[in-house]
Parts: C-alpha cells; structure tokens; sequence
C-alpha cells in the first residue's frame, strides 16, 4: 500500500503540473514495443524502412505545416524525421504528445525550436556529415561561375548571342576576372568552410575566414588567416561566402550595414541559409553595382522563384533550388544515418545512446527528475502516458492503428510506410 | 670587279632569278629591314595595348580581317610582323600572300590556325604567347566539370524558365544527376601546363587524376602524383570524366570520335576547353543523345562562332556551351597582348629566331634556311630584306615602307598614332640593278 500511496502522490503531482501545462520532461521512459516513426515533411521511406522496420512502426505525413500532421501522429508518435521545408516551433512541438526525437535529415536545424525541444523532453539530432564536400563542392562551383562566368555565358548563347571576333569575345564575357590573388573570406569555418577553403586554396585565392565559436589555433591546421572581426573579413574579401548555420543571433548577417563593408564589387556566395541575408538589401547593392555577383542557393523565402521577392530584378544573380546538398550518395547516406539515430534512440537511452544529438546540455538541464531506468516504471504505464491528460486512451491500444483498437498485432509490419488517415481517439 | 666575278655573280642570280619565277623563295633570315616595319593585327581592331610597346620601332596597323581576302595589299606586300587571334586562318596559299613576313606572332597559346610548316620555309617564324591564360583556363575547365557533376547551370536555367521546387522530392528530381565527386576519375588528355594546373586543382576535390600524354618523358607523373596511361584507349576506359588539354595538330583531329567514344564509361562526362577539331560533334551529339556520354561542356567547338540552333549539337541535351573564354579575364588579355608586342619587338629589333621568346616553328625554319643566316652590316645598307621576295623591277626601295601615295619613305609615316586600317596601293617597280649588290654582297 505504502508503494501505490507514493505512486498515487507522485502521479498526483504530475497529473497537477500538467494540469498547469508544464510537461516535465521524462527521458527514457517505458516506450511501446513498437513506437510510431513518422518522416513529417516528405514521403519517401524506403531508404529507412530497411533499418527501423523491426523495430517501429514508419509513416510519412508528406506534410508542410504541423497543420497537416494527422491527429495519431501528433499523438502517437515517438520520433519524427524531418528536412528542411517543415518549421517546428514552440507552438508546434507541444502538438506532439508522445515524442521523444527529432532527428534532422541533414546538417542545418535551424526550423526547429531545439531549446523549446528540450524543455519538452524532446531530443533533437541532426546527420551532419553525409553532405559535407557536396555542398562544398556546389560552393566552389558557384564561385567560379562567378569568376569566370559560365553560366551566364552558357544562358547568353541560348538566348542567342553570338562572339565572332575576339572584341565581341571579350564583351561577352566581360567581368571575367583573374582568381590568383584574389582574397575570399569564409564566413564559418565548420566542416563545409573548411573544405572549401582548402579547395580555394588550389585556384590560388587567398582564403580568411571569420569564426567566433572555434578555439585558437585552427588557422594553423590548415595554413588560413583568421579574421577576429566580421567586419575585417568583409572590408578585405573580394568574394565572401557563408558556411554558417542559421542561429538567433545571425539572422541577416548580411544586411545593409554589413554590405556597406564589403569591397567595392565584391562577390556573395550563399549555400547554407537564406536568413543570412537580407535580400532586400542584396538586391539594391546588386542593382548599384556595389556587389557584382551573387551565387545563392538559399533563399529567405523556399522554394525561390526568379518572379517573385525582392531578387526579382536584381542582375548578376546565379541561383539554385537549395540543391547544394544533393546527390543520390549524400542522399542516401544522410538518411541512412537518420535512421540509424532514430533507432538508437528507440533501442536504448536519450540522450546518451545518441550520436549526434544537437541540444543535449538543454536536454539535462530542463530534465526535473534524474532519468528513470525502464524497469522501476510501473510496466503498466507508458512514458506517453505522462503526456495525455487524465481518462485518455488506454495503453494497450495507444500504438495501434485508428478503429482496430487491437494493439500491436494490428501493425503491419514489413511494409512500405503509409499515409496515416486522421483519426479521433 | 672581274670578269670571272661578274660571270659568276651572273650565273648565282640566273639560278636565283629561275628559282624565284619558279615560285620557290629561299629564306633569308635577318635581312636587312626597314627602319619602321609594318607591324599588322590581322583579325582584330584594338591595338592600343600593343602600341605603346612598338611604336617606337614599328608603324602598327590592324586589318579586322576574317580571312586574308579581306586583308588590304599593302600590308600584304609590306607586313614585316603580323599579329593574330585565333579567328583566322593561314594556309599555306594564304602565307604565300604576304610578300616581306618575317615573324607572325600568335596572340594566345594555340597555333593550329597558322600552317607552322609552310611559315618556316618561306622563311616566317611563327610565336606564341603560352602562359598568359593558363590558370584561367584552367580554373574554367574546372567550372566547366563541376557544372556537370554538381548541375548549378542547368538548374540555374530550370529557375529561370520557371521550375519551382518546394519538396524535397522535388529538389531530388530537379537536382537528379548531380553527383558525388569524391572517387570519380578525371582523365586529362594533354598534360600541358593547363592539364597540369586542372589537375592540381582537381585533385584538392578528391578526383582520381589519370592521363595521357605521349609526348612527354617519364617521370611527370611523379612529380605531380599522378597516374599516367600509356594508351588513349587505357584513359578512356578509365575515366568518368574526360577533359581535353592538348593543342591540335595532324594527328589529332577527331581524336573524340565514334569509335573512342565507344571506349568511354557508360554516361561519362566529356570537357573540352582546348580545340574545337579535337571532337566529332555529330559523334558526340549521338553519343548524348543516346546518354552514352551523360554531358558535355564547351568552350570551343568545330564550328565558330557556336551556336545552339546551328550545327551537329543543335539538338543534344545535356550540354553546356560557352563561346570559346575560356582563356579570358582583363589581366590575362592585356598580358597576351604585351607579351606578343614584346615578341615582335624582339624580332624588329633582334635577330630571328635567336631572340625571339617563344618560337614554335624553330627546328623547321633552321631546315629551310638554304643560306647562313647574315650579319645587317655585311648587306647593302639600301638593301631590304623584303627585296628578296619581290620579283625583278619592283618597288623603289626607299618608299618600301611608305604610305600608299606617298613614296617619301619613312618621314610620311605617322608615329605615335593609334593604328589604323590601310587603303589597297599599288606599288611602283624596283630597278633591276639592285639586285646585282644583292647578289654580290653574299659572297
């Protein structure tokens, strides 16, 4: 009696802060045998079914705003997959009731609220390596199709435009410049800023880089110049280029003020977040000649479009649909990879079995009780439990499917994943 | 003078005179030359850069020419020097036009528009200008690979004509074909100084560097850390990527053809930013078209101008085409152009071919040279060289360099003046007695 009287008191006390709204975060409670994974903005699981399927039940929602997100998978479900074209807010995190892992199928995890996260219980994780050299790759190719200019030349002659005598080759392929000698600042020095700046390297730029989060000493590894103000990066670049994730407190790293710092006729090459720039003021620098190019395969607004926004008659832009990342292999690997974090932290602890967890000091230290080791909870009880308010759905049908009420034989198992139809409880 | 002498010098220039109505013209190198020499830019307009360099030595005239048709007699018969890109071409029938060449300086690193051979035995060395572009073509080469495999101009093109991508779906299907480089083979045909700075610069992507180059000794590949191929075909069938860097030449034309397109990897990539003639277009347009080859990019093609709508290509996808800038930034071209000026310089002012910088047609010109080349001071200080070349009863050498009209020799010349084009003269006869010392200052 005295066990159920401490239990009665605990689940008291919970039962009354959820009443308050507030949701203590549980890592690592008792999770049903076969949790719901759901991939919110896309439809396409093939790749990860092969790795989840014995152990989870896989959806897609194929959604773009949690709006869209059906009812049982904003109950039910444990860990949600997701790219970059869906937010997660504060308001859209507290629609989940069960869920435990965001895992991010790529590097940037700027359209989730990780701190809001946290203080849900909610770990985030990202796969920072599968796109790596893809991306640097693409930003390579973005800057010299800016030096030396072969998209729009290729775009000219498919317009028409012929060079017949080398006065007429030489206009049409003005603004063509010498790379040797020419500074190009990284702006970020993480995994992609410095594989492009050893690329740089071999076309002769002279590469500097501004990084206030990184140690001393890592211009030395790699033979840079280290900047130690954003300012002193852009008065003495000829080409700035941003590798940066997008955070609170870079939102329009490039803005009116910035650019006014930058050289006269410098370049601007973005292949991490649109909301590092300001586009309003990019397109006024491009239009007065104060930038000479830009290459930009992030927008403020997804998915870009030359007829709309403030780009929309800025010259010398060279865009591309947030595709820097792709190709079939990094596509592969990064979801493979996502997978495997969502199983890890299926098949054992959050967040310590977890390889690339983004918010894990936020995760401890909003956790109000030390994590419970799975046996001391009551077997009877779901982590999820702690989420739904008193009276809901009984445990043995939480996971199953809508009307089966039959638990966990109901699940098809093996299966391609399937659009789940909304549901009332 | 003798009787004996006399005889002898007679039948010297009987034989001279019967060679030259033959048509055969011996070359003499480092006659003696006019005090200002024509200096003429064949196929293009602008000679500012040039002039600050010659005019003290040369009067500079350009002919905006296409073909030697369109190029005036007078510089025909007095060019000493010409200067050219690559957008004409001298034949054979077109060198034996020019009448007093002597150097002919190619305004770039390419010279397969200037039949080399024939310049050497009518006695014209041929120049280039190798190092001016080398690090912009190849940093466009290396634009021109990743555009294939990373597909930033074709996708640029799709927002362009409207694609909208919101999905990741839909941002995999308009990226489809883009590629991870890491572990691809680049194969480099011609490891010149530009197939040696793309591989450089490739390697640093994670590109496996092959190439072929038969005219190269061994070792270069340990020098760079390269694998070389001893055939063509070995570099073919290794690579996923091809890219040509070797100059054209007889041997060469087509080297991209059917057949050694059907040695390629299934859906390799082709690049060619060194000669149009290196590749069969209509071979190459099957072979995309079939996605044998999975892209091409262009800088030159066999046709130029190019054009999207004209010519074997017409119709290929996977294409990116540029008209032929590979080489091209403002330091680069104004380098060129001072670098050939300085060339021509070297040939007004010094001796040919011992002075010149970048000859390419030396061991040719050393065959044909029938007499030792001569010292100015032991020719006749009236004497042209470029009398040599004119048949009996031409022009007067003092007005040899003169404006058409004029005959007043070298004070009617314009010095210091932006160059301009030169109206067609005809030209008056030179007595037949100077030949006589011509022939006697020989011995």
């Amino acid at each position: 009696m005295a066990l159920m009287d401490k239990h009665k008191q605990v689940k008291r006390q919970r039962l009354d802060r959820i009443c308050e709204g507030i949701r203590p975060p549980i890592l690592n409670g008792p999770m049903h045998p076969r949790p719901l994974v759901a991939l919110l903005d896309g439809r396409d699981c093939t790749v990860e079914m092969p790795i989840l399927k014995d152990v989870a039940t896989v959806a897609f929602c194929d959604a773009q705003s949690t709006q869209e997100i059906h009812e049982k998978v904003l109950n039910e479900a444990v860990a949600a997959l997701l790219y970059h074209t869906i937010t997660l807010s504060r308001d859209d995190l507290e629609k989940f009731k069960g869920l435990r892992v965001i895992v991010r199928i790529g590097s940037g995890f700027d359209n989730v609220d990780v701190k809001a996260a946290a203080e849900l219980g909610i770990a985030v994780c990202n796969v920072p390596a599968a796109s790596v050299e893809e991306t640097a790759d693409t930003s390579l190719c973005l800057i010299l199709n800016l030096y030396r200019r072969v998209t729009w030349m290729h775009q000219a002659l498919r317009e028409g435009t012929r060079a017949s005598s080398v006065e007429q080759i030489r206009e049409v392929a003005g603004g063509a410049a010498r790379i040797r000698g020419e500074t190009l600042g990284i702006i970020g020095l993480g995994r992609v800023g410095q594989a492009v700046a050893l690329r740089a390297k071999a076309f002769g730029f002279s590469v500097i880089f501004y990084d206030p989060y990184l140690p001393d000493g890592v211009e030395r590894s790699l033979g840079l110049q280290r900047m130690a103000t954003l300012q002193d990066l852009l008065i003495h670049s000829d080409c700035v280029s941003l590798h940066c994730s997008l955070n609170e407190h870079n939102h329009h790293l490039i803005n009116d003020f910035t650019i006014k710092q930058m050289r006269q006729g410098a370049f601007l090459v973005n292949s991490s977040r649109g909301g590092l720039v300001d586009e309003k003021a990019l397109a006024q620098a491009l239009k007065e000649g104060r930038i000479r190019g830009a290459a930009l395969d992030v927008h403020e607004t997804e998915p870009f479009s030359f007829s709309t926004g403030p780009l929309k008659d800025a010259p010398n832009l060279i865009c591309t649909p947030h595709t820097a990342w792709y190709s079939e292999q990094a596509s592969v690997e990064a979801r493979e990879e996502a997978a495997r974090e969502v199983r890890r932290a299926i098949t054992g602890r959050i967040p310590d079995s977890l390889k690339n967890c983004v918010n894990k000091e936020y995760l401890m230290a909003a956790s109000q009780w030390p994590s419970m080791e799975a046996a001391t909870v009551h077997p009877e009880l779901n982590g999820a439990t702690y989420r739904f308010p008193p009276g809901l759905i009984n445990v043995a049908t939480a996971g199953g499917l809508p009307g089966t009420g039959t638990g966990v034989d109901s699940l098809v198992t093996g299966t391609l994943a399937h659009g789940i139809a909304p549901v009332t409880h």
